[in-house]
């Protein structure tokens, strides 16, 4: 099931909310729970909520274990045991296909055929959707347990609710407990008491982000990216920057439907995006750009490497690391490490020339920063290491200007779309500081408007990119 | 928050409301139908403007054959192949049973009619395009023939899709929600607008049967869009004066992938739940005596190029036709693969857009097909 589908919006929505608004305590956490199972269930298959179930009760006991323990010794052997099972699982899932095609590669290479079949059968496995996400909420709320700085939650319906909360199960924002526990606890103990205006308006926007911006855009770029050997330069570069409003409206969209929605049930989730495109920096781009994730890793793995306090080569280093296991978190591919080298290189390269780089004017940094954003986005979003060269090499000339995949529809439909969505990227208000409760009636006909051709265009979506990570 | 809520329920509803009634796809054509194609004669042609319910169509057409009428040779394709009609086979009776969007369950349909009927030894020649099984390639309008789908799935397939049949009301319900069917209505609509107001112009407020020869000419000459006309063998045809231009067909075949025609781009496997099921239909098929042809209709000359120039559709064509020969083998049957129109010498001018075949290269299919066969005198 998706957010962006009659299924949702007009059953499953409806149904779950008028639910919730009169049930409270462990009724109302069983219903959210079972709930969002159902959603994961229909969102792939019913046994992803296997592993999801190993991880949350897993998790939630080693809490209760390291609450309970004193002995350092014995508080480390749980943290070990629930990264290890954590990371393990995540990793089997995510990672079990790039090591058997680089076995299967390496053996290409060398000649030989050595991997017995079950092996490889059993690595030959489906990702089950928002694993990476709901892991990495688990684990920063055994690390916090661990750390001191934060109690276990004793109801594991409400610690079920926080790992298992639809709207932020499948792709985010990534929520840490901290954030989402008092929440539940509060709509636990007083009712759900939704602030619909600031819900259904976002969603709306969200929606039509998804719907009317993103999709339009994929359906105009997919077959030029995937037959991208066969593109000049002119059409390499309009795929590029497509694919780069692509995945922005595509993901904010789904952040900001994710946010309404959690308003809806009168629980705020955190931000994910600030009109990143519009950062004058690498590192102000990562502050705003899928900001939840950032800042997981800055907590749980940057600052834990050493962070900012130690030697200059040392924070280079951390920083590459970070960056690096961060492009591969959104998937099984080196395509995903080198996007991560690139942005860690990014950042490194900004650090040590910022004096220099804030001597430029500031459109000129936000326009550099732009591009070179862009230029990331090439091996994220190629298939293969290979296609990603041929992509760089189209955009340099290697076929021509203009290339045997060029079609009108492109300067007819794609370029107006890009630029449509090049003037909302910098010019139009931010859809998380939009006064929600003020919109005039001009502005609430448009939104109704959006949102009855958002209706009327859902057959024509896809899946949310970020799904498969 | 009211202003909104009100304008969007409106405005939603007026769309439904429009859709429904309109009726582009002639999904509330069944009853009507079932009763024009069981009483049309060799000499008549089933009319409308709109599309009618091709699947009821070929269900009245098969329940005839009860009393004595079986085909001898039997489509069950798409309209790829919908053009192909009795002159191509002098001595034999054809049921052209083409449907539009046809999908795996509108065959266990049509195997669960063949199965209750009388017919036995007939060679049924399924056209099998490549979106027949792409997932992303879906289709509800098997609804019609939902009787037939659930009693099927109760004898041979599974309750969970003879339960999950029922819930194809909720599909329309989305269907008349959706751009491409708004986008219809308003076409028709539009080009309506002023029917009726030529007395002498046949009104077609629902479909119709007309003597073949000057009756249709003259309905094609008062029309203002294209009319779906289906004789009697089945066999379609459109009005000549509404036949896209050379240029008009050229840009369709150029751009067929890039307009994402049949879902082409975000093909990614050949579903391999339609290929099991498939084989079980062929199975209970053969057991009836009936001889199975698989075959891949031609595309234009310049569409087959452009999707064999994608590395992607490539691979994925190349693993649908391994599968397919594998399947006709164990069937008892052939595959006959003539996606290259370059195989029956079909040229560009003998193709009525990226996939539809005129004719004349239809003519050059049946002889390819025969001959493969071996079966038809």
């Amino acid at each position: 099931m998706l957010f962006n589908s009659l299924d949702f919006i007009l059953l499953f929505m409806p149904i779950v909310l008028l639910t919730a608004r009169v049930l409270h305590g462990n009724a109302l956490l069983f219903w959210i729970s079972f709930s969002s199972a159902v959603f994961y269930a229909f969102a792939g298959h019913v046994w992803f909520l296997i592993p999801m179930a190993i991880t949350t009760t897993l998790d939630f006991w080693i809490g209760g274990r390291l609450t309970v323990s004193s002995n350092p010794a014995t508080r480390k052997f749980y943290l070990v045991i629930s990264l290890v099972c954590n990371l393990g699982l995540l990793a089997y899932f995510k990672y079990s296909g790039l090591l058997l095609h680089t076995i299967l590669s390496a053996e290409t290479y060398f000649g030989r055929r050595g991997l017995p079949t079950d092996i490889q059968w059993a690595l030959t496995v489906i990702l089950p959707a928002g694993i990476s996400f709901y892991t990495f909420q688990t684990i920063s709320y055994v690390i916090d347990i661990y750390r001191g700085n934060a109690k276990r939650e004793p109801n594991f319906l409400k610690y079920l609710s926080f790992v298992a909360f639809f709207p932020h199960l499948v792709a985010g924002p990534l929520t840490r407990h901290n954030q989402l526990l008092p929440q539940l606890t509060n709509i636990a103990d007083h009712g759900i008491k939704p602030r619909w205006e600031e819900g259904v308006y976002l969603f709306v926007i969200g929606l039509a982000k998804k719907v009317l911006i993103a999709d339009r855009i994929a359906n105009g770029i997919d077959p030029l990216i995937t037959d991208i050997g066969n593109a000049g330069m002119l059409t390499a570069w309009i795929a590029l920057f497509g694919f780069a409003f692509q995945i922005y409206f595509d993901f904010s969209g789904y952040s900001d439907m994710a946010i309404g929605l959690g308003r809806l049930f009168g629980i705020e989730l955190p931000r994910n995006f600030n009109s990143p495109y519009q950062a004058r920096n690498p590192s102000e781009f990562w502050q705003r750009w899928h900001i939840t994730l950032s800042r997981w890793l800055r907590d749980y793995l940057y600052i834990p490497l050493g962070g900012n306090r130690c030697s200059h080569n040392r924070r280079q280093f951390n920083l590459m690391t970070t960056m690096i296991l961060g492009g591969l978190w959104h998937g099984g591919n080196w395509t995903f490490a080198i996007w991560g080298l690139i942005q860690g290189a990014l950042l490194i390269l900004y650090h040590s020339s910022e004096t220099r780089w804030n001597t430029l004017s500031q459109s000129m940094q936000r326009n550099l920063t732009f591009l070179c954003i862009c230029l990331a986005w090439v091996p994220f979003r190629s298939d293969s290491l290979a296609h990603m060269f041929v992509w760089y090499g189209a955009m340099a000339g290697n076929h021509g200007v203009i290339g045997p995949v060029f079609h009108p529809s492109i300067i007819v439909w794609l370029v107006p779309m890009e630029a449509l969505a090049l003037a909302i990227v910098f010019l139009a208000r931010n859809s998380l500081e939009m006064n929600y409760l003020n919109f005039s009636k001009t502005e609430l006909v448009l939104l109704a408007v959006t949102a009855t051709i958002s209706i009327l265009m859902m057959n024509y979506s896809s899946r949310f990119l970020y799904f498969q990570f | 928050m009211k202003i909104f809520l009100f304008l969007l329920i409106s405005l939603n509803v007026f769309i439904y409301a429009f859709n429904t009634h309109i009726d582009a796809a002639g999904q509330q054509s069944a009853e009507e139908v079932y009763k024009l194609a069981g009483i049309q004669n060799k000499d008549q042609v089933l009319v409308w403007d709109r599309l009618f319910d091709q699947r009821i169509w070929l269900k009245s057409r098969l329940e005839l054959t009860r009393s004595g009428g079986c085909p001898d040779i039997l489509i069950f394709s798409s309209s790829t192949l919908g053009g192909i009609d009795e002159t191509n086979f002098p001595n034999q009776h054809l049921i052209n049973g083409w449907m539009g969007a046809p999908t795996i369950e509108d065959l266990e349909a049509l195997t669960q009619v063949i199965d209750q009927g009388d017919c036995h030894h007939m060679e049924i020649w399924l056209g099998m395009d490549p979106w027949f099984f792409n997932v992303n390639a879906k289709s509800d309008r098997w609804s019609s023939v939902l009787g037939d789908f659930v009693a099927y799935q109760r004898a041979h397939g599974s309750m969970l899709l003879a339960a999950k049949a029922y819930l194809t009301f909720w599909s329309r319900f989305k269907d008349r929600l959706s751009f491409v069917t708004t986008r219809e209505s308003l076409l028709y609509f539009l080009n309506h607008r002023h029917d009726g107001e030529h007395p002498d112009q046949l009104h077609l407020d629902q479909p119709r049967l007309v003597q073949v020869g000057g009756a249709v000419d003259k309905l094609c000459a008062g029309a203002t869009t294209d009319l779906y006309l289906r004789s009697h063998d089945g066999h379609f045809f459109g009005c000549p004066r509404f036949a896209l231009s050379p240029k008009e067909i050229s840009h369709l075949a150029t751009t067929y992938l890039e307009r994402n025609t049949h879902s082409m781009n975000q093909w990614d496997q050949v579903n391999p739940d339609t290929l099991e099921r498939l084989n079980t239909a062929l199975e209970l098929l053969r057991a009836k005596g009936a001889r199975i042809i698989l075959v891949a209709p031609p595309y234009h000359p310049v569409t087959y190029a452009s999707l064999y120039a994608n590395a992607h559709v490539r691979g994925v064509l190349e693993r649908l036709d391994t599968a397919l020969s594998e399947l006709a083998k164990r069937n008892g049957g052939q595959y006959v693969n003539l996606r290259n129109p370059g195989v029956v010498r079909c040229t560009d001018d003998e193709f009525e857009d990226s996939h539809h075949s005129s004719p004349v290269c239809l003519s050059k299919v049946v002889k390819a097909i025969v001959a493969k066969s071996a079966s038809v005198q």
